[in-house]
Formats: C-alpha cells, sequence, structure tokens
C-alpha cells in the first residue's frame, strides 16, 4: 500500500515539476488580430455591454466617441481606447479574448453613423459595481440596461 | 524516504526553482518596459510643453506676420502632441481633464488665429489671450520639472502608481500629487470660447429648435405609441422608463420587450429618437419604396416640410436624410435621419437631435453670386449638371449659405459635389460621391 502511494505522488512531482520547467504564458499579441476603427469600437462595445440591449450597446459606442470629441479626452478613437485606467476591458486584455457578436458590430456602426442615443455623455458604469466616488459627481443623463449615462 | 524519494523532490525542487525565477525575471523586464513607456510620454510632454511657451513668447515678441503665422502653427501641433502624450498618463481620468482640455483648447486656439492671423493681424483681445496663455504654459512646464524632480520619474512602476489603499498615507506619491496639482490650478483658468471644435461654449449648446408647449407625460406616451404604430404597423403598447436629463429633456418609453424605445421632447413632443431594434437579413423593397415609407413616416409627426438628399444603403436597411427649406434653400445642418428596413419597409429608427438642436429660420440674404457666376467659376476640370441653394455646416457652429453644383470630372465622369458661397463666391467645401451600389455615399 505504502508503496503505491510513493509511486502516485512522485508521478504528481514529476508531472509538477515538467509543468514548471515547460510553461509558458499565453500570448495575447497576435498577428492578424491588427483591427481598424470599427473593430477596435465593436471589441469595447462587446467586452463592456454584452448582454446589455441594442441601444445599450450603441450608447456604450457614442460614449466612445463623444470622447473623441471632446477636449478633455484623447483626440482619437485608438486614443480613447487605450487610455490608461480607462476601461477595465482593456487593461485586463477582455476586449481581445472575446470576439465581438454582429450585434457588436451593428453598434459599433450606428455609433461611427452618428446615431448618439446618450445626447453627449462622456462617462457610463455599472452602478451596481465597485466604481471611484469621483464618478458619481457626474451629471446622469440617463439609464439603459445595466448602465448609467454621465456627463 | 528512500534514494528514489529524495532525488524526486530535489527536481521538484530545482523545477521550482528555475518557474520562480523565470516568472521574476519575466516580470521584471515587462515593468521596466512599461515604466519607459510611461517615462517616455512623461518627457515628451515635458518637452512639448516647454516648446509651445517658447513659440508663446515668440509670438508675442515678433513683428513679421508671417513668423508668427508659423510660430502659432507650431504652437498648435506641439499642443495637440502634448495632449496626446498627457493621456498616456497611468493617472485616474479626473486628474487629466482639465489639463487635457487646456491643452486641446490652446491647440485649437492657435490653428484658429493661425490661420486668420495670415490676413488680420492679432486683435487686442487676441494678445491679451496669448498673454495669458503664456504664463498658463509657463507654469504648466514649471509644475512638471517639479514633478520630474521629486517623483523620480524613470524609476516609476505601474504598481507604484496602482496602490490606491495605503496603509500609510502620510507618503504622499509626488507624481499623483503633483498632476493633481496641475488639474487644480487649471481650473483657477477659464477655458476658451472662439471658433473651434474644442472651444468651451460647445460643451453647453441650447437647442435651437426646440419651440412649443411643454407637454405631460400622458400626453408624450400617446406621441411615442402612434409613432411607434406608424413605424410597425401594429398597435404598439409601450410603457414609461425614465426622465432623460440631457441637453433637450425628455421622456423614454420601451415597450416591454425592450425592442421598441423612444424619446419625447418634453417640450414641443418632438420624438428625438425612434429604435425598433430588428435583425433584418434580406432586401425585397425598392429604394424608392423605402424613401416613400420614411417621408410617409416623419411628415406625420410635428416637422414642417421636409426634402429628402442623397440616402445610405448599409445591409439591407437603407437611412434617409430630411431637411427642412427656408424660401427653397436646403438646411443641411437641421438634419432628420430615418432608417427603413429593406425586407418590409418597417421603419427600424429616428434620429431628430440635430434638427432639434439647430433649426430656426436664418433669414437668409438674397445671393450676391447668381447662379450662372457660381458655375462659371467651377474649376476647368468640371461640368456643372445641376445646383442648388442650401445652407451647410461649416463647423460645429458656423454655417455657410452656398450653391451646391453637383459637376463632373471631364473625361472620366467622376462625380462631386462642389459648395460655393453665395455670398462670396468663394469655395467652401467639396464631396466627392463614392460610386457604388449602395445609394450615394458622399465624402
Amino acid at each position: 500500500m505504502h508503496k503505491i502511494l510513493k509511486i502516485i505522488l512522485a508521478v504528481i512531482a514529476l508531472t509538477l515539476s515538467a509543468f514548471l520547467f515547460f510553461w509558458q504564458p499565453p500570448s495575447y499579441a497576435s498577428p492578424q488580430r491588427y483591427s481598424g476603427n470599427i473593430d477596435l469600437l465593436a471589441r469595447v462595445i462587446a467586452a463592456e455591454s454584452q448582454g446589455e440591449p441594442y441601444e445599450g450597446q450603441v450608447a456604450v459606442g457614442s460614449v466612445l466617441l463623444n470622447r473623441v470629441k471632446s477636449s478633455k479626452f484623447p483626440n482619437s478613437i485608438a486614443g480613447v481606447v487605450y487610455q490608461p485606467k480607462a476601461f477595465e476591458s482593456v487593461s485586463n486584455g477582455l476586449i481581445w479574448r472575446r470576439t465581438p457578436s454582429n450585434t457588436a458590430y451593428s453598434a459599433a456602426r450606428a455609433a461611427i453613423n452618428g446615431w448618439d442615443p446618450t445626447y453627449g455623455c462622456t462617462f457610463f458604469w455599472n452602478p451596481s459595481k465597485r466604481v471611484s466616488p469621483w464618478i458619481w459627481t457626474r451629471k446622469i443623463v440617463r439609464w439603459i440596461g445595466n448602465h448609467v449615462f454621465a456627463r | 524516504m528512500s534514494k528514489a524519494g529524495y532525488v524526486i523532490l530535489a527536481i521538484l525542487l530545482l523545477a521550482l526553482a528555475y518557474f520562480s525565477y523565470t516568472q521574476y525575471s519575466g516580470r521584471k523586464m515587462a515593468e521596466i518596459g512599461l515604466a519607459n513607456q510611461y517615462s517616455k510620454s512623461f518627457y515628451e510632454l515635458s518637452a512639448n510643453v516647454d516648446a509651445v511657451t517658447i513659440n508663446l513668447g515668440k509670438v508675442l515678441a515678433s513683428s513679421s506676420q508671417s513668423q508668427r503665422a508659423e510660430s502659432l502653427a507650431q504652437i498648435t501641433r506641439d499642443s495637440f502632441t502634448a495632449q496626446a502624450y498627457l493621456n498616456n498618463m497611468p493617472l485616474p481620468l479626473n486628474m487629466l481633464l482639465r489639463t487635457s482640455q487646456f491643452l486641446n483648447q490652446l491647440g485649437d486656439y492657435t490653428l484658429s488665429l493661425a490661420r486668420t492671423s495670415a490676413i488680420t493681424p492679432l486683435s487686442n483681445s487676441d494678445k491679451e489671450t496669448l498673454r495669458t496663455l503664456f504664463d498658463n504654459s509657463k507654469s504648466l512646464g514649471k509644475q512638471l520639472e517639479d514633478i520630474q524632480q521629486k517623483a523620480e520619474v524613470g524609476k516609476l512602476t505601474w504598481d507604484d502608481l496602482s496602490k490606491e489603499t495605503q496603509k500609510n498615507p502620510t507618503q504622499p506619491t509626488a507624481f499623483k500629487d503633483g498632476f493633481q496639482l496641475i488639474s487644480d490650478e487649471l481650473d483657477r483658468v477659464p477655458s476658451l470660447t472662439y471658433d473651434g471644435p474644442f472651444s468651451e461654449h460647445l460643451e453647453n449648446l441650447t437647442p435651437k429648435g426646440l419651440v412649443g408647449s411643454e407637454i405631460s407625460k400622458e400626453e408624450a406616451e400617446r406621441i411615442a405609441e402612434k409613432v411607434a404604430q406608424s413605424a410597425t404597423g401594429n398597435k404598439v403598447d409601450l410603457q414609461f422608463e425614465e426622465e432623460v436629463k440631457g441637453q433637450i429633456p425628455a421622456f423614454s418609453f420601451a415597450s416591454k420587450n425592450g425592442q421598441i424605445r423612444v424619446d419625447v421632447s418634453k417640450k414641443g413632443g418632438f420624438v428625438l429618437q425612434f429604435l425598433n431594434a430588428r435583425n433584418i437579413d434580406k432586401t425585397k423593397i425598392s429604394i424608392e419604396d423605402a424613401i416613400k415609407k420614411a417621408k410617409a413616416f416623419v411628415q406625420a409627426q410635428n416637422f414642417p416640410l421636409l426634402e429628402t438628399s442623397y440616402t445610405l444603403v448599409e445591409s439591407h436597411t437603407l437611412v434617409v436624410p430630411f431637411v427642412p427649406e427656408e424660401n427653397g434653400v436646403l438646411l443641411y445642418p437641421d438634419l432628420i435621419k430615418v432608417e427603413v428596413a429593406l425586407d418590409n419597409g418597417e421603419i427600424l429608427a429616428q434620429d431628430a437631435i440635430s434638427y432639434i438642436m439647430n433649426h430656426r429660420n436664418r433669414n437668409l440674404p438674397p445671393p450676391v453670386i447668381s447662379q450662372s457666376e457660381a458655375e462659371a467659376a467651377l474649376s476647368d476640370e468640371l461640368t456643372p449638371t445641376t445646383s442648388k441653394l442650401v445652407v451647410i455646416p461649416k463647423t460645429t457652429t458656423t454655417e455657410a449659405f452656398c450653391y451646391e453644383i453637383k459637376a463632373q470630372l471631364k473625361n472620366t465622369k467622376e462625380e462631386f459635389l462642389v459648395y460655393l458661397d453665395a455670398l462670396t463666391g468663394l469655395e467652401v467645401n467639396i464631396l466627392y460621391i463614392v460610386p457604388s451600389g449602395k445609394g450615394t455615399l458622399a465624402m
């Protein structure tokens, strides 16, 4: 009995060692993931508002585009998307792990064509999630699905 | 333990040590790489702000119009570059907003000055503004230098900056505090108002087309249901969702399944936005029929008589823009967009926000240039086909009263829309009509 236990332990130990020697972290950089503006917008919409009503997804896209237009934020879509500390789904890599659905692409196109259900908002957040207290000082314009939109 | 046991244990420990080392060094490299990016952005920001300060000084000191124009152009370029690097800082967004606005407005304002200073010399109020901007820029440069000296910027890591909660908050982080100070100081400086896309007055525009009396929530619900029925052909039951507190206060309604949403303005009862979220996957009706449906839908509402202009097909839907007219002149800024499903002619969306923000009587003077004079002023490469008088948006707040002349390029027959100012004859804009089977698209 004793011997079998020892063998099992040995196998586990050796497998673990092999893993530790040979494991490579997953790489997020991949050549075929290069994307244009609509792609990037669709990815953020998908990562931030999957499961939200269509209007909510267009609204998230509009917030990004309103930031581009605003003097207070970067002046390009890539600049707004990749601004450090702006979107959790960008900093944790979620936008590249999920493939955006057709709805997310439609929402991105609608936002780029000027549909803005937020009437010019530059902030949105999920009120039931933990956010910085400062963001609650923004003026709330409307609530769609799980997100609140503010200026 | 047996000898074999010791060997296996040794292998395990070795593997663990190897693993820990590769993880640690990998992470250290990534940290250094990232810190390098942040310091680079910081140093670039600092350098660009210094360049802006120097050029602002030159503008104030110079008596040569061309030198001034050149310095102003460099300030524009360096301000926008500085703004881009500023927004690379790993700081909470609220610390960067005002500083970002300052740099963007600086670039924008100097751009508008560079344009006009070629023709007219700087006014006294321009000089005053430039003097203030010079002081602000100098101060910003000094504060950045302070941060650089106190915060050992080159050694900053993401970890250091992410430590939001610290057990002993008596250790101030020079980097964060420095940027907060910059933002607070700029809060005391009024933001600029001028003719440009980042001007302060654009943050708070008033809707010019919002006329009529205030309506009740019930009245708004009636309007919403009427419009929903007109769009889908069926009676739709809507419920009140919320009050929208944006630039145009409105009541928002939605159907139970959320597919149909309608925003009705509190003043005047205008349908600001209508959405019928449905997936369309085939085209069955013609573009002409779709346009007819769109026209019937929009004219049944409380808008004046509207004309259509160029339509656009987007995967089985048609977007039809409508504009009002004043004495036959089409008013493009007062735009209402209607989207029609090309499978059954249902209305999928309406957006009347531009109309409500912009519509008003322009009291247009009669054109100074005649239509034939305008057509004659076209480039020799173009042959005009049709012309009409229109008002077009020039920047976010300025407009131009123009002849819109559709013209063909000689020999190749490519089409352009040329806009010539009806009062001065100067060319204001040119759009290239991209030929595609998808309706017309003007770029």
